[in-house]
């Protein structure tokens, strides 16, 4: 098990609905090593942002075991939970940004306290955006830029110290095609040393990956498309 | 029709907008108590038909110096004056005044070498902090002021002929009651109480033998007749009759010549006691010459001028300078200053890059005239409600253009989101400008009105009490749209974390800094503006024109509003602790996200608490400094255009006096 920086073993995610119980994710399997590259495809509402979820520690599962850097999710406490995230790097869909920050601000939280002089941090992010197209927004507040520009100020965020997981919930969405062509050159950069997982029903995101798994109705097909 | 039915569904749906029209209503209510109790008799024949429609309670006692005292027989000297004065109140068939009248009848002055000053009065009312009330004839009182030699003197040898007991101390303050007398005794006084004129010949006589038997302690030949006002009965501001007693000054100094030359002459039909005297040197009463009636672009010239004259240029500037010119000023450089500091204390000076890189001075200078122009704008508006009215004058083309500007602001602005709640407010206040416009410059008073359609009457009832929570709404509309107006100008640099925080609920923040800023301000009142309450409540006269129970006493509402004064104080401590848990709510959310983030513990605790004694500091920063400025307001320039006594008034020349004042208050 050391050999994999990731492992999810038969795991059940279950959401209780007015319906009933729902299960979002059925018997999932999958170990990822360190350094692999792993796209998610598949349907709307298939379970690929529960997937991800369920790395980050924020989704828990009804059954089966996960274990992330050698940490069994199920044993971990709020502090460790948070300290292992600190390793990942997680672009969600909506970017959980704190409302009141701009996005210079937001990225600093996060990120700042790496960085002894904060010149060195400006001229990094500024840098970084530059390569986003986003460098116009990091004075804005997050309900000022647009979902586009939020989508790639969150993969930013999320890839801006190279994380030892990187996890990209729908990287391409609601992004023109320059801009995923900068999505995905900067993701492929940012992730080089990284293990990354990302989730899309885009096949252009294909090309920074190199297993392609494909998630239908809460089952992942443990053959690879790719 | 459609527009009708359109905008009425659109009324019932906004409730700010119903809001704002209390508000509105509200205000006015307000601004005709103060036109009611601030109108002068020139402006407003209003007075005139109220005093002859309701015959007011005045209990006077004539001052003057009279001269012709039969010392030898004092009883009838007394009675005799009594009744001078009965004839003197142009009252008649009034059985409530002809109870109540009386007279304060000095008949012995004494002085002993030491330069002590006794004056014996005599009377049947006993003086209280309330004003003077009656009592029965059995219950004969000695009260003497003991301020000198002489009085402690003369008291222990009553006491040692009436026995231990008999002669009651008085406090200088029980008796100097400035407030509701405004007069002041610079002497001491034996006050004799009773309600049995037989019993005077007995005092007097004590009071001879007292002299013989003291070395140098002598009798006057003369004797005054002293002013006093029973102020519990007065039923409303006697300082706004002012006017009417100008007009009666002649027949004052007919009544008055006339009385110094004999005692039997017969005053003048309709006279009525000047009680403030010109010169306080010439009675023993010595007013505080604080009274001020002003409505006009004269009267205010006028205040100016007594302002001058009185020592109270700092208020004055303070008043219309300060406020309008500085506190913008103030408010800029704090904001840039509290949002570079911020910035600075937070995220290690990146911001501080954004903030210098151009957009800080550019707008400043612009933005400063208009916000002194607006703030003079709110200013006048809210002194125009103190007054009660408005004169078209340049004053009034002043607050128009300024109205005018904060639209154009607003429509400017008008994309921001949180704007519609301003926009209610701007309408709240162009509602109440115009009322009160249109009433300045109409001269209409609504008092007029009132007495013309009675149904209206239970309405403006209805609002006299609600005159603190008035107040609180005035406060928290001036401070709401004054801090917005200030935010939208100067947006970019108050773009610090407790405004961005604000802007997730800009109505409940301004709320909450608007409550605050009056608690504080309100905890920090003195006695004596609260009073201020009880005379605008009480003078209205229509408690008692419509027959309420006398248990709605002047002082029953003065004690009511100085319990409600303490209650607030003691609900200080909650009130923060829902403040302090309605911040813990937002960052509480805040830490969730941090935490998804996988922020480090210790910078999460770093940034709540950093963001948590911003939100504190800030908020009481604004709150304090309006609680501050309400305070000024209120104790200070209402205090002195009142007439009262204001603790400001002592320590507005004491900066480290006012400080300790205010933080006293506070603790």
């Amino acid at each position: 098990m050391e050999d994999f920086i990731i492992v999810v073993e038969d795991v059940y995610v279950v959401f209780e609905s007015v319906s009933g119980k729902v299960f979002a994710l059925k018997g999932v399997d999958i170990r990822v090593r360190r350094g692999d590259r792993i796209c998610i495809t598949g349907p709307s509402g298939s379970g690929k942002t529960t997937f991800l979820n369920l790395i980050y520690g924020e989704a828990k599962p009804f059954s089966g075991e996960i274990h992330v850097l050698n940490r069994d999710l199920s044993s971990v406490n709020d502090d460790e939970l948070v300290d292992l995230r600190g390793k990942m790097g997680f672009a969600t869909q909506e970017g959980l940004f704190i409302d009141y920050l701009t996005i210079l601000e937001n990225i600093y939280l996060k990120h700042g306290s790496s960085f002894n002089d904060p010149q060195d941090f400006i001229d990094k992010v500024v840098l970084e955006a530059e390569e986003l197209g986003i460098e116009k927004i990091l004075d804005r507040f997050p309900y000022e830029i647009s979902v586009g520009e939020k989508k790639r100020a969150e993969i930013m965020l999320a890839l801006f110290n190279s994380p030892t997981i990187a996890l990209i919930d729908e990287p391409t969405a609601m992004l023109d095609s320059e801009s995923v062509d900068k999505v995905l050159k900067y993701i492929s950069r940012k992730t080089e040393e990284s293990t990354l997982i990302v989730t899309t029903h885009d096949p252009r995101v294909y090309s920074i990956c190199d297993t392609v798994y494909e998630l239908v109705d809460g089952i992942l097909n443990p053959e690879p498309i790719k | 029709m459609r527009i009708f039915s359109l905008a009425l569904k659109y009324v019932v749906r906004n409730k700010s907008l119903i809001l704002s029209l209390i508000i509105t209503f509200l205000l006015l209510m307000l601004s005709l108590q103060y036109m009611l109790v601030l109108s002068t008799p020139e402006n407003n024949v209003f007075i005139d038909n109220y005093i002859k429609d309701y015959r007011p309670h005045f209990l006077f006692v004539l001052t003057g110096i009279y001269k012709d005292v039969n010392y030898s027989d004092p009883v009838k000297s007394y009675e005799d004056f009594s009744s001078i004065v009965f004839k003197s109140i142009p009252i008649e068939g009034d059985d409530v005044l002809s109870k109540n009248i009386t007279t304060a009848l000095s008949f012995l002055e004494l002085s002993s070498e030491d330069g002590s000053y006794l004056t014996v009065v005599i009377s049947r009312y006993s003086p209280t902090s309330f004003g003077f009330q009656p009592i029965s004839e059995s219950q004969s009182q000695i009260l003497i002021v003991k301020n000198s030699l002489l009085s402690k003197n003369l008291s222990t040898y009553l006491e040692e002929k009436l026995g231990y007991g008999s002669v009651v101390g008085l406090m200088q303050t029980s008796i100097d009651d400035p407030i509701r007398l405004n007069v002041k005794y610079d002497y001491d006084y034996l006050w004799i109480v009773s309600g049995n004129s037989s019993e005077v010949n007995f005092y007097i006589s004590l009071i001879k033998d007292f002299v013989e038997e003291s070395p140098g302690v002598s009798m006057f030949n003369s004797s005054a007749i002293y002013i006093a006002v029973n102020y519990v009965e007065l039923p409303f501001d006697i300082r706004a009759l002012q006017g009417f007693f100008d007009r009666v000054y002649s027949d004052i100094v007919e009544f008055y010549s006339s009385f110094s030359l004999s005692i039997d002459a017969t005053p003048s039909n309709g006279s009525i006691v000047k009680i403030f005297m010109e010169e306080p040197d010439e009675t023993p009463f010595t007013r505080r010459p604080k009274y001020h009636l002003s409505i006009t672009h004269e009267g205010i010239l006028r205040n100016i001028e007594f302002l001058s004259r009185s020592g109270g240029e700092v208020l004055f500037y303070l008043s219309y300078i300060f406020i309008p010119i500085l506190f913008p000023i103030l408010a800029l450089l704090l904001g840039i200053i509290y949002r570079l500091r911020s910035d600075l204390n937070l995220i290690d000076k990146v911001v501080l890059f954004r903030g210098l890189r151009g957009n800080v001075v550019i707008p400043i200078t612009g933005s400063l005239f208009i916000i002194s122009y607006i703030a003079s704008s709110i200013l006048y508006i809210s002194l125009s409600i103190l007054y009660g009215a408005l004169v078209f004058s340049w004053s009034t083309l002043l607050v128009i253009s300024g109205v005018l500007l904060i639209t154009a602001l607003f429509v400017v602005k008008g994309r921001v989101e949180n704007l519609r709640i301003s926009r209610r407010l701007f309408l709240a206040s162009l509602i109440i400008f115009l009322v009160v416009t249109i009433s300045g410059v109409t001269r209409v008073s609504f008092m007029e009105i009132l007495l013309k359609y009675p149904f209206l009457i239970p309405i403006y009832l209805f609002s006299i009490p609600f005159f603190p929570i008035t107040l609180l709404i005035i406060y928290l509309y001036i401070f709401s749209y004054g801090h917005l107006i200030i935010k939208l100008v100067c947006s970019d640099y108050f773009n610090s974390y407790p405004v961005r925080l604000w802007k997730s609920n800009i109505y409940l923040n301004y709320m909450k800094v608007g409550v605050f800023s009056f608690v504080l301000a309100f905890s920090l009142l003195g006695d004596s503006v609260l009073k201020v309450y009880l005379d605008i409540i009480g003078n209205s006269g229509m408690v008692y024109k419509l027959g309420f129970p006398r248990v709605l006493s002047l002082y029953t509402i003065n004690q009511l509003i100085l319990f409600s004064r303490d209650i607030v104080l003691l609900l200080l401590p909650l009130l923060y602790l829902l403040y302090l848990f309605s911040i813990y709510r937002v960052l509480r959310y805040d830490e969730i996200k941090m935490k998804f983030r996988g922020i480090h513990k210790n910078v999460i605790k770093k940034f709540k608490f950093k963001v948590f004694m911003s939100h504190i500091i800030s908020d009481f920063l604004v709150s304090g400094l309006g609680a501050l400025l309400f305070y000024i307001f209120l104790e200070g320039y209402i205090g002195l255009y009142y007439g009262y006594y204001s603790p400001l008034e002592d320590i507005v020349y004491d900066p480290p006096r006012l400080l300790e004042v205010f933080l006293w208050r506070i603790l």
